[in-house]
């Protein structure tokens, strides 16, 4: 109980230090917040210890206080860990702690160091805080909380106005998704008296056949909040622009933490979903974010863009295998994903951090001065494509066999699912090792190797990447599966698995065969012999055509400006009818909250009148000031651009040529009959 | 002889148009005389319009059921009238530009259009009076020959129109063909039950060619098109005129052809309807929003009341009639209000967002009309907007279909922001004269001055649309 209250409970103690001491303390406070994460860490390894003992049988810890009551209804504060939490944990608490490591050398000189590392401590709290929740409604106010982390983060360089905007679209995107979360919380807090998740769990098992609408409601309202968390089409939006933050940002955020706290919902609700039979909703949606996310990176030059919209892909891969009832694969999915997906993008910050750039087309041969960069990112490559013996490999061959399992349940949309699965396995090799072959092979300038503080992290976690596969490997004892389904006896299947590694090698080839093009048109290297058969339209040219056709229909900004903007338009009215109404409407309990309590923190630093503390309370103030005035800046140009690329799309009909508008009003207005036919049908 | 008295507005009307065309002819130049004509003979025909209402025994059908004269045909006419005689007013100055008596005589022919649309009680008449209305109009646009884009709007206009009514045309066989009859004075569509299926189907495709022609003219949306482009570069009177009068004609007309009870017998035409008055209010406010020159956004926020309109035929029963016709008044002069301060601000160059800076500042008058125009044209509280969209709210709630009327509530929110947008220039002394600017030389503190008859019909239209809501508050009590 108390190891379990640990693990939360050290980064937001360190972060609380932080905000008072950080100033004094300069670059040397971001240790605190490492030696609390390797104390979460260490907590964590020992539940994940406990839990192989206890055969994941009975949860390890389950320990509940009164937090508070409404209306006769009991909320409870608790801690809640079983298989499922201990493993996510340990997994979260490794990359948080190299990343933390990484981001002393990479956010060395920074002028808001212990800024930084405050929020990104509390951050990590509130991922351990949503991982060990034992009720929803808790897990939803650790789920705001870095929410609001994650919107100072991504907007952390608020003098660049693409941070900010980047900042507010996440934010603002999902919390629309919290909508429905929220909607789902308060709805089955209404129908079930209690928010305890094991509880209502069972409780919802048991009665399930009876309220299978009501059900499949809740399911559809809590999904639509993982969707928005997790990037998922076409709440994705945000994470693109996203990669504004620094990079140890995305590399938390992006890979192991924020988005894959979607993913973790589901996961944590699983029954429910299963019991309303919703899961063939949440297979289509993830597959079509899979092959779609896929597809956009195909063609992204920008390299830590293309690391999001991998991970987008990725995250849709782990709902797919959720969807098709591979509880185990998403879990495993989710943990190696986490792994690779952060060394790839502290392997690319180490690249931006040499060649000062992000854009895939001006690096070159980067390889060859910085060597460990280069291993560390092919490793993450390799791991992400699905070589064997990866960890990569293993678990994306389980996200398959569970695609198989549902393939073998209903045979139509399984095995549409498992083709796509396959397909996005090929695009997945092959835009990864575009970007290795284009940035680290070949000729190229000369780069400077980044500092050992950030190597040292991403040969840990390439080391872990390597290996993680063994966690789920058949027939072993002490494997994931027996931890969270036990009893249950993961098949390996070979030829599948041959298919696997084979989609993989096919996307690999096809990179490097492109490359040799590239490198070819450019007049570096000599011509592919069998060129003339790939590129004749085999392939290459049609995939490339399918993505940058997604790409030039700009799916972002009609979604933004659908979905996104009308919020943002109307808290710009609430701002200019009474700037109060910003902090109720806009940032509901989040920000408001935040800054309020800094405000009682600066109250007590200033009754202190110590002259050290005395300065953390002008960088409260400050950080406070940038929520005030930034937020509200953001939120008008949020509006302008927001409306404006809706506007774009709906001003693109008023052409201003007659023969246009007369086939416009023939075709919307067969459209608008049509439309109220199947309205009315 | 009773035809003569009951359609006397139209007759004087008629020989006020041809007799102004004529006149010029024999005596040239003389524009002072002919603006009295056309002035004298809306008064003459609203006085008639008037007569036939007191009179017993006038209303009724008449040339064997073609046409009708009733409450509707009386409220039409007077609307019409003081409509038209506000655009003589506002054109005081300013006139036809040397075609004095062509604009005057056009004016006076559409104006006839337009009865006739109202009157009319079978399809063919109702197409007679369309383009009776369009092709004046189609003449007027292009009046201002010199200015840039005028002619090539009118043509845009034209061509467009002429679709319109090609489109509307077919629909009109089509409605033949399966119901049999052309005539709508019991309704053009029969009970539910009448028809059989197939029937149902072939009248419902009429029915959506018909409605491209009304449409059309009530610029809903997708049939919206030319209004953006066409008021943009138009000549203003004649733009607000077209943007304002013709929609009030057309609505009434739908009524009529439609009736209380269309939508509860054909759902999937009233589901069309609904799916036009969302995409229109949608839309509309939308891009609206957007806009940067003001009678573009008023083009787009006419697109937006169109959809607003739309939704009492949604709705159908007596309740929505009278909200409907309650709104029409309303946003006839309103509308037209804001057109004519448009119009005062300059004719021949487009009119943006920043040439409203400071207005309040520099004529107080003008601005406060405008204010009241856009606030009423927003829909707030104590003003005649607010009444009209308060009833057309409520019989749409009563009616069943709360979530159209939820829809249209939050774009009216929405609107708010445009006409808000306004405002704030006018009073808000954000007086940013930029580099860019067209006229760098422009005074943006001077006093501004309008001609006296145009500031008149200004504050008429202005008056107009604040105060008309005393009469509202009646028609949602009774």
């Amino acid at each position: 109980m108390i190891i379990a209250a640990l693990v939360p409970g050290l980064p937001a103690a360190a972060a609380i230090l932080l905000v008072i001491f950080g100033r004094r303390l300069s670059e040397k406070c971001a240790w605190i917040s490492v030696a609390a994460l390797a104390g979460s860490l260490a907590a964590a390894v020992y539940m994940l210890v406990a839990a192989f003992r206890g055969g994941g049988e009975e949860p390890f810890v389950h320990a509940t206080f009164e937090w508070m009551r409404i209306g006769g209804v009991n909320i409870d504060f608790g801690l809640y860990v079983d298989g499922l939490s201990a493993a996510v944990l340990v997994m979260v608490a490794a990359v948080a702690c190299m990343v933390f490591v990484y981001a002393i050398g990479y956010m060395h000189g920074d002028e808001r160091f212990p800024v930084f590392f405050a929020v990104f401590s509390l951050f990590t709290a509130c991922m351990f805080g949503v991982v060990t929740s034992s009720n929803l409604l808790q897990l939803m106010v650790f789920w705001e909380v870095m929410g609001v982390c994650s919107f100072l983060l991504i907007g952390y360089y608020y003098e660049r106005p693409d941070a900010r905007k980047a900042a507010f679209k996440a934010f603002i995107t999902t919390r629309i998704g919290d909508m429905g979360f929220l909607l789902a919380v308060a709805a089955m807090l209404g129908k079930f008296g209690t928010l305890d998740i094991p509880t209502l769990m069972k409780h919802i098992e048991e009665v399930a056949p009876e309220m299978q609408a009501f059900l499949w409601l809740m399911c559809a309202l809590l999904f639509i909040g993982a969707v928005a968390k997790s990037a998922q089409f076409p709440a994705y939006i945000w994470l693109p622009d996203a990669m504004a933050g620094p990079t140890p940002v995305s590399g938390l955020l992006h890979s192991a933490t924020m988005v894959a706290a979607g993913v973790f919902l589901v996961l944590r609700t699983f029954p429910m979903f299963e019991a309303a039979h919703f899961l063939p909703m949440i297979a289509g949606a993830g597959i079509f974010t899979a092959v779609y996310g896929a597809s956009l990176a195909l063609t992204e030059t920008d390299i830590k863009r293309t690391l999001a919209y991998s991970t987008m892909s990725q995250l849709g891969y782990m709902m797919a295998a959720l969807g098709c009832g591979g509880y185990v694969a998403a879990v495993f999915h989710l943990i190696t994903h986490g792994f690779f997906k952060s060394l790839l993008f502290l392997s690319a910050g180490s690249v931006i951090h040499g060649a000062h750039t992000q854009d895939i087309r001006e690096m070159q041969g980067v390889g060859k001065t910085m060597p460990i960069t280069a291993a560390c990112f092919l490793v993450g490559s390799l791991a992400l494509a699905g070589i064997p013996p990866l960890a990569g490999f293993f678990s994306k061959d389980a996200v398959l066999a569970s695609m198989l399992g549902y393939a073998g349940k209903a045979p139509v949309q399984g095995s549409i699912i498992l083709i796509v699965g396959l397909m996005t396995a090929v695009l997945t090799a092959f835009y990864m090792f575009r970007v290795y072959f284009g940035v680290f092979t070949g000729p190229g300038k000369k780069y400077h190797e980044s500092p050992k503080m950030m190597l040292v992290p991403m040969i840990v976690l390439a080391s872990i990447t390597a290996v993680a596969g063994a966690i789920n490997l058949p027939g072993v004892t002490l494997s994931l599966a027996g931890l969270l389904e036990p009893g249950v006896l993961e098949q390996a299947v070979p030829w599948l698995m041959a298919l696997s590694a084979g989609a993989a090698g096919a996307g690999l080839y096809i990179a490097w065969e492109s490359t040799h093009l590239r490198a070819a048109l450019h007049g570096t290297g000599p011509l592919p012999r069998n060129l003339q058969v790939l590129y004749g339209g085999i392939f290459l040219r049609p995939v490339f055509r399918v993505s940058r056709f997604l790409r030039e229909m700009h799916m972002d900004q009609i979604i933004t400006g659908i979905v996104v903007s009308p919020v943002v338009w109307l808290c710009e009215l609430a701002a200019k009818l009474n700037p109060d109404v910003l902090y109720t409407a806009v940032f509901v309990n989040g920000v408001g909250r935040i800054a309020g309590a800094l405000a009682v923190v600066d109250v007590r630093v200033v009754d202190g009148a110590v002259n050290g503390i005395g300065r953390a309370g002008l960088g409260i103030a400050r950080a406070v000031g940038f929520v005030d005035a930034r937020g509200v800046d953001g939120a008008v140009n949020g509006v302008a651009d927001g409306t404006i690329a809706f506007g774009g799309v709906l001003k693109r009909l008023q052409t201003g040529v007659t023969a246009n508008y007369a086939l416009f009003m023939i075709v919307l207005g067969v459209a608008a009959f049509y439309v109220a036919w199947w309205l009315v049908r | 002889m009773n035809e003569l008295l009951a359609f006397s507005p139209e007759i004087v009307i008629t020989l006020a148009g041809v007799g102004v065309i004529l006149f010029d002819a024999i005596w040239p130049g003389r524009g002072r005389v002919e603006r009295w004509i056309t002035l004298g003979a809306m008064a003459a025909a609203a006085a008639c319009a008037i007569f036939i209402a007191l009179t017993p025994g006038l209303y009724g059908l008449y040339f064997q059921g073609a046409m009708r004269v009733d409450v509707t045909t009386t409220f039409a006419r007077l609307v019409f009238m003081a409509a038209g005689a506000l655009i003589v007013l506002s054109s005081w100055a300013t006139q036809g530009e040397g075609d004095t008596a062509e604009y005057y005589g056009l004016l006076l022919l559409s104006l006839l259009g337009e009865s006739v649309i109202v009157t009319a009680q079978t399809l063919l008449v109702l197409f007679i009076g369309i383009e009776l209305l369009a092709l004046p109009c189609y003449a007027l646009m292009a009046i201002r020959k010199h200015k840039p884009g005028a002619v090539r709007a009118a043509l845009k206009y034209f061509l467009l129109g002429m679709f319109a009514s090609i489109v509307m045309l077919y629909g009109v066989a089509i409605l033949f063909g399966s119901l049999q009859t052309i005539s709508y004075a019991n309704g053009l569509f029969p009970a539910a039950g009448v028809l059989d299926a197939a029937r149902t189907s072939v009248a419902m495709v009429g029915f959506l060619f018909l409605f491209v022609g009304l449409g059309f003219k009530v610029t809903a949306f997708p049939f919206h098109f030319w209004s953006p482009d066409v008021y943009a570069s138009g000549s203003t009177p004649v733009v607000a005129y077209v943007a304002t009068v013709p929609k009030v004609a057309v609505m009434l007309a739908l009524w009529r052809i439609l009736g209380p009870g269309f939508g509860a017998a054909y759902p999937l035409g009233q589901m069309f309807i609904a799916v036009v008055a969302v995409t229109s209010m949608v839309y509309g406010n939308v891009v609206a929003l957007l806009q940067d020159d003001v009678r573009r956004m008023l083009a787009y926020a006419g697109v937006a009341n169109a959809g607003y309109m739309l939704m009492a035929f949604v709705a159908g029963g007596a309740a929505s009639h009278h909200a409907l016709g309650f709104f029409l008044v309303v946003y006839t002069f309103a509308n037209l209000g804001a057109f004519l301060v448009v119009m005062a601000m300059g004719v021949d160059r487009s009119i943006s967002m920043r040439d409203f800076s400071g207005l309040g500042a520099r004529n107080g008058v003008l601005a406060a009309a405008m204010a009241l125009c856009l606030f009423s044209l927003a829909g707030t509280p104590p003003l005649a907007g607010f009444f009209g969209k308060f009833a057309l709210f409520k019989a749409t709630v009563d009616g069943g279909f709360a979530w159209l009327a939820l829809i249209a509530l939050v774009t009216t929110v929405v609107s708010v922001g445009y006409y808000l947008k306004i405002a704030t220039q006018m009073y808000g002394g954000i007086v940013t004269p930029q580099e860019d600017d067209a006229e760098p030389g422009r005074e943006l503190a001077a006093p501004f001055r309008v001609a006296p008859a145009l500031t008149g019909a200004i504050l008429a239209c202005a008056a107009a649309a604040a105060l008309l809501g005393l009469f509202g508050v009646g028609l949602l009590t009774g």
